[in-house]
């Protein structure tokens, strides 16, 4: 996590954002270039007896995480339920990311007939990612109301979910997720931070229809705001 | 947690975040929709591509020889057939006169032991391309090189797949659920197109069961809160524009997710669920039947094998969930010892040619909206990365050789046709005249899989401009 917060931090720095961040980009930094093809700085053409067409641009390619980091990723942001055990993606009491669930689906290489992973994120891909989410979401919630002391929980520590709860706090809760699970250092006044809160209050709305009495209305908030971060492209993109 | 008839809202969300999608990214990438001549989904042309993994023996199928004739072990072309031990090989080999060579009645083609179900059953739409030069003995090459029709660049893929390329020419992307299908494994590319033409890869139909429906309803969110989290993914932020400028990541995530959103909510799992006993006369029951399918247990004939995989197509095709679809039909082995070449491969081979033959059938028995057979908008073609040696290695097997073979039919295409040739001394390509597809030594061009994608997509009234480094030819004697 750390290491995605100090690549995003470092973009912001070097790119700049003027919409969001007018004072991010110190007006002489050297802007990011990708790698350059060919002595002249130009995109070179390949070799004729390889076709002779220009070469790919050099860019990132990277669009997903890989199935093993994406799993480690998800428990990691997870964290632990009040028995001290991982939180994994629950299917049918096997994780969903092994082979013998979806691994294998979700394009894990078995080195016998693949050995490399699609770098993109496909619609496969993010629906179980959804579901994924989904589920873990729901032990997160869950594992935190059991929790008395709030400090020790992992989606909800910097605000109550009993109602009380100031706009500030919940505020400060989601600056918390989205340093958690995307690695970024927001400001409350952020619009990443104020469509997070949309989400929030629309999950708080709709609680009492819904959740069978185990979540409160805040504590469904915060599941939605879980299952929206870790489908986000933020999440999946480094 | 689930969802109080709510869940309408989701899916609207979903189809209207995909139409939104793909115009702005139409607008942002500066797609190319090649040609959208065809305005109706009904009409539209629909491909097929089996890739036969791992380099296939055409000496089995496409491109055999008279086992009395190329019995000498020591010879340039050796059958082996008499060494084969798969059984039912072997039994049509014995019924053939020991000849190997399966000949229907009216057929202008020669087909070898393994595809003596396909040969009878379809020779008339049959075309076979003999004497191609694969230009690679590399496994990951051949491979990518007759996905997409251009050479690949070192291993790695250069450009679209035909098929990714053939959903995004004809325009249609918006009419199907599922443009472009993938199964078994086989590798899909997409190279400046909409990604809405990107293939989506699922391992067999019971997975794709499970991508069309959530796993878990009860841990499902609300239609607000994905209505709010749909807001927040669009959400013009900082970082997101950052991203896209190196390469389109966000809009490719986003495309991909509202795909996924109003997949899982859909109905279409219900044509992909091969359940045991369907009701007589309803179209599982004739898929079953035409596929060979014990109804009582559907999953033994289906799961895991090349049938399964053409009865995924099969369904996805009549329902118009996809427009096109690539199946790794089958892996006949990488047959360079004498454990699989004599035994497995056959097997695999005839395995996959089987469910070729049944899906022709069932999509030459199944009308579209039209009144047509959708066989009659279909184009076929079967692959492999290139062929086997004509000579048996001293392991017992066959390793890997560069003339290699394809199977092509349907719109367009001229049925009861060979192709090309290879020659009897080494079994390497033969130049043939384009005009009448006989070898022509002297005067005649060597054949390549570039020239095969142009000439299909020629005949399914599709540019091929994209295959931008193999120059490649239109092969007149395959078009009607």
């Amino acid at each position: 996590m750390s290491k995605k917060s100090l690549l995003l931090s470092a973009l912001v720095l070097m790119l700049g954002c003027s919409s969001e961040n007018p004072k991010a980009a110190p007006p002489n930094e050297t802007p990011v270039e990708p790698p350059i093809v060919g002595a002249d700085q130009t995109t070179q053409n390949a070799p004729d007896d390889l076709g002779g067409s220009a070469l790919p641009g050099s860019a990132r390619g990277v669009q997903r995480m890989r199935i093993d980091t994406l799993q480690s990723a998800m428990t990691k942001v997870a964290g632990k339920d009040i028995f001290g055990n991982p939180i994994i993606w629950n299917v049918a009491g096997k994780d969903g990311f092994s082979d013998t669930a979806f691994g294998k689906a979700l394009g894990r290489p078995d080195f016998q007939s693949s050995t490399d992973e699609s770098p993109v994120a496909n619609a496969l891909y993010l629906k179980f990612v959804g579901d994924a989410a989904r589920d873990i979401c729901t032990q997160m919630a869950k594992n935190d109301m059991k929790r008395a002391d709030a400090t020790t929980r992992t989606l909800f520590p910097k605000a109550p979910v009993d109602g009380t709860a100031t706009d500030a706090q919940i505020n400060e809760n989601l600056q918390y997720l989205t340093l958690r699970f995307l690695g970024l250092r927001l400001d409350a006044t952020d619009r990443l931070i104020s469509n997070l809160r949309g989400v929030y209050d629309a999950g708080k709305a709709v609680v009492p229809a819904t959740n069978g009495g185990e979540l409160t209305a805040d504590a469904e908030g915060y599941r939605g705001v879980c299952v929206a971060l870790f489908e986000s492209p933020l999440f999946h993109n480094d | 947690m689930s969802k109080n008839g709510k869940i309408s809202r989701r899916t609207l969300l979903g189809a209207a975040g995909a139409a939104g999608g793909a115009l702005i990214l139409d607008g942002f990438l500066g797609l190319r929709h090649a040609r959208a001549d065809v305005v109706d989904p009904d009409n539209a042309p629909l491909l097929v591509m089996c890739e036969f993994a791992s380099g296939w023996d055409t000496l089995y199928c496409l491109d055999p020889r008279n086992h009395q004739d190329f019995n000498e072990p020591a010879g340039g072309i050796y059958t082996g057939f008499d060494m084969v031990t798969d059984a039912p090989t072997v039994a049509t080999i014995e019924e053939t006169g020991g000849t190997g060579l399966v000949k229907p009645v009216g057929s202008e083609i020669v087909f070898g032991p393994t595809m003596s179900k396909l040969g009878k059953e379809h020779f008339n739409d049959l075309c076979v391309v003999r004497g191609l030069n694969m230009g690679t003995l590399t496994h990951e090459v051949g491979r990518r090189y007759f996905l997409t029709g251009k050479f690949p660049r070192g291993l790695a893929a250069s450009g679209s797949s035909l098929e990714t390329w053939w959903a995004a020419a004809s325009g249609l992307l918006d009419s199907h659920q599922i443009p472009n299908l993938v199964s078994g494994g086989a590798e899909t590319y997409n190279e400046g197109l909409s990604p809405l033409a990107s293939g989506l890869s699922v391992p067999s139909y019971n997975e794709m069961l499970q991508v069309l429906r959530p796993l878990n309803a009860s841990v499902g969110l609300d239609g607000t809160v994905e209505h709010a989290a749909a807001k927040f993914h669009q959400g013009d932020y900082c970082f997101h524009q950052q991203l896209n400028r190196a390469g389109a990541h966000i809009s490719t995530h986003l495309s991909a997710w509202t795909s996924a959103q109003s997949l899982a909510n859909g109905g279409l799992w219900k044509y992909f669920d091969f359940k045991p006993n369907p009701p007589a006369g309803s179209q599982l029951a004739k898929l079953y039947e035409t596929f060979g399918v014990n109804p009582s247990n559907p999953n033994a004939t289906l799961l895991g094998k090349p049938r399964g995989q053409a009865a995924l197509a099969a369904q996805a095709l009549v329902n118009r969930i996809s427009q096109v679809v690539l199946l790794r039909l089958v892996n006949v082995t990488d047959a360079h010892f004498d454990d699989d070449w004599p035994s497995n491969h056959p097997a695999q081979q005839r395995a996959g040619f089987d469910a070729v033959s049944e899906l022709i059938t069932y999509l030459k028995n199944t009308e579209d909206k039209n009144g047509k057979s959708f066989w009659d908008r279909t184009t076929l073609m079967c692959f492999s990365e290139f062929a086997r040696t004509p000579r048996i290695n001293q392991q017992g097997g066959r390793d890997h050789h560069l003339a290699s073979a394809c199977l092509v039919a349907g719109k367009g295409i001229r049925g009861n046709k060979v192709i090309g040739a290879t020659k009897d001394t080494n079994y390497d390509a033969r130049a043939l005249d384009l005009v009448t597809g006989a070898a022509d030594d002297e005067m005649g061009t060597l054949i390549k899989p570039s020239d095969v994608h142009a000439t299909i997509l020629t005949a399914a009234g599709l540019p091929y401009e994209h295959i931008s480094n193999q120059n490649p030819k239109i092969i007149q004697a395959m078009l009607k």
